[in-house]
């Protein structure tokens, strides 16, 4: 809680701005979303309706093919709606211009991937600089070195990507995003590359992120991850089929099992 | 029995499935292609031009019966018509002499006014020779027009009819027949336009090379040449040929000690040193050299760039191929598909390089032919030449594929196969890079760390560039060092007054004659230096080769032109010693203080003999050209020549221009021609202006060649960054900065490439020069200069227009599925 304190402290009128309104408030509305492929129409998501308050930990679910990550590339900005509305921080992604979405992805959400995506050419430092350098904070040095503080990485700040473990890559991509000082995480299956052990530690991260203010939103297809989340959101063939808290009430990320 | 797919499969297997990765890349293959088809398209095309250049000289030569060896009396002297045939009759190889003749040629001027076009005073030679009377021996070539007919050939006809030089009347845009008039105001007319072979290609005034326009050369029969010449029955050279299996240098040796022993002053001098022999022929190795090397720069820079292309390929291919492993696939089947990448680009390499090689000898065909006119020329299809460019063309990218493809199949299935982050690999040189500290943001640190992190492709595309940008570096270098050697000829020519004008006399006379005192009193002229211009042979010690030069004495005390000297002293007094070109002391091995032997003509009563006499180098002067020595008047004694003079530096006066003083003189009696200095350097840059016309298409070709490379490197980079800059824009970043990092990154690999092409090209300039120097003109002392201009378009190619490669990429980092290429797997 602390760190994410002086993140606000610190942070640039831009970030005051995006967090201190109901700028992370998300709202879906009707959301479709259909591609074309090839010759075919593959619908990804149908007549979602969905509002996440601000600083909830939210675990959407689901197997694969079933429309997640649509959903996460939508309230993220990178894609957009078919019909229906998205809304984030009170914008309707699907009427704005590109630019428009690039500056929500700029001071409104970060990402976290699966497969890390780290800039291999930069150290560890430089990738989690990246975050701060893109949402344009002043004082970028300073959230690099909390956010590499807060994931654990300090040391190993001037390693390069090839020169670190994956749960460690995984770590720098969560500094990365939390450098960027935005309200909102996604994180696609953060830990589908990591073993089990690590993959906890990611999500101990990322819960603290959720328990320090942050909008955490975390897609995967595992069931037992969704145990640590205020509310889980159960999607199959591009439908919402469950949404409420886990069964049992969230429980710690130490109890998790896979 | 365990299978696998693709085992047994036969040819058209392969072939779909090449066809099908064409398709998705075939913007890449078609580019390196064509850069591979300039590559090949050069060395067919200029390759076939010195097979053409020999055998249309071998033919030319032959058809006019070029003299196998030539005798010509020193300047000014002149002997009865027979006596140098009594001197050849006499050797003891006579009999091996096939065809003899007795020609007086002699220097004039000319007034092409007369022939009904714009009035010109230029420098002309009058050669008297037989036209068809006996076996010939170096015959005129009548390319348009005709030859003078049987009554114009003796001296009785009252205007002189000859053949006048094709080049001159084609620069000077005069007509096929007319009239011009000569020094002494005779009128002369032609029937036509030729040349003889030994004016193939020849030096103007002043020793210039490429200045038609500025010597006229007049081919007329003999008799008529003695009455023009006021030297009726004389004569003073001699051309023959030889029989078939006569020894050449034997009787060269005889006819050197028969003159000698006739005491006439006299040079042998055999077909290879004649000047248009030399230049025709060794041009060709020279010319050839340099196009091979320019092609093989191309060449080069395609097979880097098929290096780059495949390694890509093999990377994306890279699971594939240990998934094949893994299925127990053999080695050689799993590199097939990854060679055929090879297949692809030597293909469409070389199909488009056999048609660029035939445009490129097509239009240097043309070329050859109005810059170099010959009787016979020859320019057939080499077959033997596209053969092998077409070897090349293949062997090239098939090589650069292969060394991808024979790494990428040594690693073990378990590594090839591997995902994610377990793909990354350690990098030396990035680990340690990664310790020093860069400033600024991410955004600027990335397109360095970027080049840091992937160095051998980095150099890989610098070379590739780089080589492109030799070749531009070399041909506009070339042009910068013959440029400033022109130059300072130039400079040297001029100093004391631009206005200067070269004024040859017929022969010798007394400094304080009424042939010299009259070219004082003209009105136009204000000034005159009377001064000596002698052949002299300067003997080299240590075994360097002699050196024929040409020494002008002048008072260097009074004359208004002096040259500049830019090592050791001016020399005075008859001891005083000469002044040497830098080029001549370097040749003869001998610097400042040293002495040299000349072999040189001194007069003997009515004739001249030969003899060595040792002088000092007293200095080096300014004046690029070889050729050139300076002494003191002085010195004139040790030629008999005391108070003589052969050549007068004439200075318009005041209010006259160097026309006005021209056309004064030039009815003067004793003046053969005049020629203004100013005009020599004029003349050369006319010439090279249209030699460099010539040259910046090579430089815009250079231009498209070094884009297509950084255009293919950077589409190279832009797809395999496609997860970074998808990262990029996760993270909002707006095009333009992502295109910028990109655009910074090429402008590092710019930079090295502008480097390596301007170090290459300084390089490849240094051994042309240094093959120049030695073969086709070791006449002129060509320092190496790159001038600012060069560099500036070497670093606008390498950096601006390999910066720009990535803008052109943008619409494709624009409208890239960002969602998708998030999920690529490495």
């Amino acid at each position: 809680m602390a760190d994410r304190v002086a993140f606000d402290e610190t942070g640039s009128e831009a970030v005051d701005a995006s967090i201190g309104h109901a700028g992370t408030r998300i709202d879906l509305d009707e959301l479709t979303k259909r591609y074309q492929v090839g010759e075919v129409e593959v619908t990804a998501l149908e007549n979602i309706n969905l509002h996440v308050d601000e600083a909830a930990f939210v675990v959407i679910l689901g197997p694969s093919g079933c429309g997640k990550t649509t959903l996460l590339n939508m309230i993220g900005a990178l894609d957009t709606p078919t019909s229906g509305s998205v809304k984030v921080a009170g914008i309707d992604l699907g009427r704005a211009s590109s630019g428009e979405r690039a500056e929500m992805r700029r001071n409104t959400v970060s990402f976290i991937f699966q497969t890390f995506n780290l800039f291999p050419a930069l150290t560890a430092y430089e990738n989690v600089r990246f975050g701060a350098d893109a949402a344009r904070r002043s004082d970028a040095d300073d959230r690099t070195r909390m956010a590499l503080d807060q994931v654990g990485l300090s040391p190993r700040q001037d390693h390069f990507p090839h020169q670190l473990s994956g749960g460690e890559q995984q770590r720098v991509a969560i500094a990365r995003a939390l450098a960027s000082g935005n309200p909102i995480l996604l994180a696609d299956e953060p830990t589908g590359e990591l073993d089990f052990r690590t993959g906890v530690q990611i999500l101990q991260v990322l819960e603290e992120q959720a328990r320090a203010g942050m909008t955490v939103l975390v897609v995967t297809h595992n069931r037992e991850i969704s145990r640590i989340a205020d509310r889980v959101i159960e999607l199959s063939s591009g439908h919402i089929v469950a949404d409420g808290p886990p069964a049992g009430g969230p429980a710690r990320t130490s109890d998790l099992q896979w | 029995m365990v299978t696998t797919p693709a085992r047994g499969r036969g040819a058209g297997f392969w072939l779909r499935w090449s066809w099908r990765d064409f398709r998705s890349r075939w913007i890449a293959i078609l580019a390196i292609g064509v850069v591979l088809a300039i590559g090949i398209g050069v060395y067919a095309g200029l390759g076939s031009t010195a097979t053409w250049r020999r055998q249309s000289n071998d033919a030319s030569f032959a058809a006019l019966a070029m003299h196998d060896l030539r005798i010509e009396l020193s300047p000014g002297t002149f002997v009865d018509q027979g006596t140098l045939l009594d001197v050849v009759s006499g050797i003891e190889d006579g009999s091996s002499i096939d065809a003899v003749a007795e020609r007086l040629v002699v220097d004039s001027q000319v007034d092409t006014g007369s022939a009904g076009i714009e009035s010109a005073l230029v420098p002309a030679r009058l050669v008297g020779m037989s036209f068809g009377d006996g076996r010939p021996v170096d015959e005129v070539w009548i390319r348009d027009g005709s030859a003078p007919s049987d009554g114009s050939t003796s001296s009785e006809a009252t205007t002189p009819v000859g053949v006048l030089e094709a080049k001159f009347a084609d620069f000077r845009g005069l007509p096929t027949a007319g009239t011009v008039t000569i020094a002494g105001g005779r009128e002369v007319d032609y029937s036509g336009l030729g040349v003889i072979p030994e004016d193939f290609f020849y030096e103007g005034p002043e020793g210039t090379i490429f200045a038609e326009g500025e010597l006229a050369i007049l081919y007329l029969p003999l008799a008529p040449t003695q009455q023009l010449a006021d030297r009726p029955g004389q004569v003073n050279d001699l051309v023959m040929t030889l029989g078939d299996g006569a020894d050449r240098d034997a009787v060269e040796a005889q006819l050197t000690e028969a003159v000698n022993r006739a005491g006439l002053g006299a040079t042998v001098s055999t077909r290879d040193d004649a000047v248009a022999v030399r230049i025709l022929y060794e041009d060709i190795d020279n010319d050839q050299r340099f196009w091979n090397a320019l092609s093989a720069l191309v060449l080069a820079a395609a097979a880097l760039a098929a290096f780059n292309l495949v390694s890509r390929i093999v990377e994306a291919q890279r699971r594939e191929i240990g998934i094949g492993m893994a299925l127990g696939l053999p080695r050689p089947q799993l590199a097939i598909r990854p060679l055929l990448v090879g297949v692809q680009v030597a293909v469409v390499g070389t199909i488009a390089g056999v048609a660029v090689g035939y445009i490129v000898g097509d239009a240097f065909a043309g070329v050859l032919e109005s810059f170099l006119p010959l009787p016979d020329y020859r320019t057939g299809f080499q077959a033997g030449i596209y053969a092998q460019a077409a070897v090349l063309g293949l062997a090239v990218p098939i090589v650069a594929a292969a060394i991808p493809v024979w790494r990428a199949v040594r690693v073990e299935p378990i590594e090839a196969i591997r995902t994610g982050h377990l793909t990354a690999k350690s990098n030396r040189l990035t680990d340690w890079t990664g310790r020093i500290p860069l400033p600024g943001s991410t955004l600027t640190r990335m397109p360095l760390r970027n080049v840091l992190r992937n160095p051998r492709r980095t150099v890989l595309t610098a070379v590739g560039v780089g080589a492109a940008i030799t070749a531009l570096v070399a041909v506009l270098g070339m042009l910068d060092s013959f440029d400033r050697a022109i130059n300072r000829g130039g400079d040297e020519f001029t100093r004391g007054g631009s206005d200067r004008i070269i004024v040859q006399l017929d022969t010798f006379y007394p400094s304080d004659s009424s042939v010299v005192a009259e070219l004082d009193q003209v009105a136009d002229v204000g000034r005159i230096d009377a001064a000596l211009r002698l052949p002299v042979t300067a003997l080299a010690a240590d075994g360097n080769e002699d050196l024929d030069l040409l020494i002008e004495l002048v008072d260097l005390d009074t004359a208004r032109w002096t040259p500049t000297v830019i090592d050791g002293a001016t020399p005075t007094g008859a001891d005083g010693g000469l002044l040497l070109a830098r080029k001549a002391a370097t040749d003869l091995g001998v610097g400042v203080g040293d002495r040299v032997t000349l072999r040189h003509p001194v007069r003997t009563g009515a004739g001249f003999a030969l003899t060595e006499t040792e002088v000092d180098v007293a200095g080096i002067h300014g004046n690029p050209i070889r050729t050139f020595v300076i002494g003191d008047v002085s010195l004139a004694s040790v030629f008999g020549l005391q108070g003589a003079a052969n050549l007068v530096h004439v200075y318009p006066a005041d209010g006259a221009t160097r026309a006005d003083a021209q056309r004064s003189i030039f009815d003067l009696p004793g003046v053969t021609s005049s020629q203004p200095v100013a005009r020599i350097s004029e003349a050369i840059d006319e010439a090279l202006a249209q030699i460099v016309s010539i040259l910046l298409v090579a430089a815009a070709a250079v231009l498209i060649l070094a884009l297509l490379i950084a255009f293919n490197a950077t589409r190279i980079t832009v797809e395999e960054r496609q997860r970074e800059h998808a990262t990029m824009r996760a993270f909002g970043l707006p095009i333009r900065s992502i295109v910028g990092t990109v655009v910074r990154e090429s402008v590092v690999t710019g930079v090295v490439a502008t480097v390596i092409g301007l170090a290459g090209g300084v390089v490849f300039i240094q051994w042309m020069l240094r093959s120049l120097a030695t073969t086709t003109l070791p006449d002129v002392g060509i320092d190496l200069y790159v001038a600012p201009a060069t560099i500036i378009v070497a670093a606008v190619v390498g950096i601006a227009v390999v910066a720009l490669a990535p803008v052109l990429l943008a619409r494709r980092i624009a409208t890239m599925d960002v969602p998708d290429a998030l999920r690529i797997m490495e």
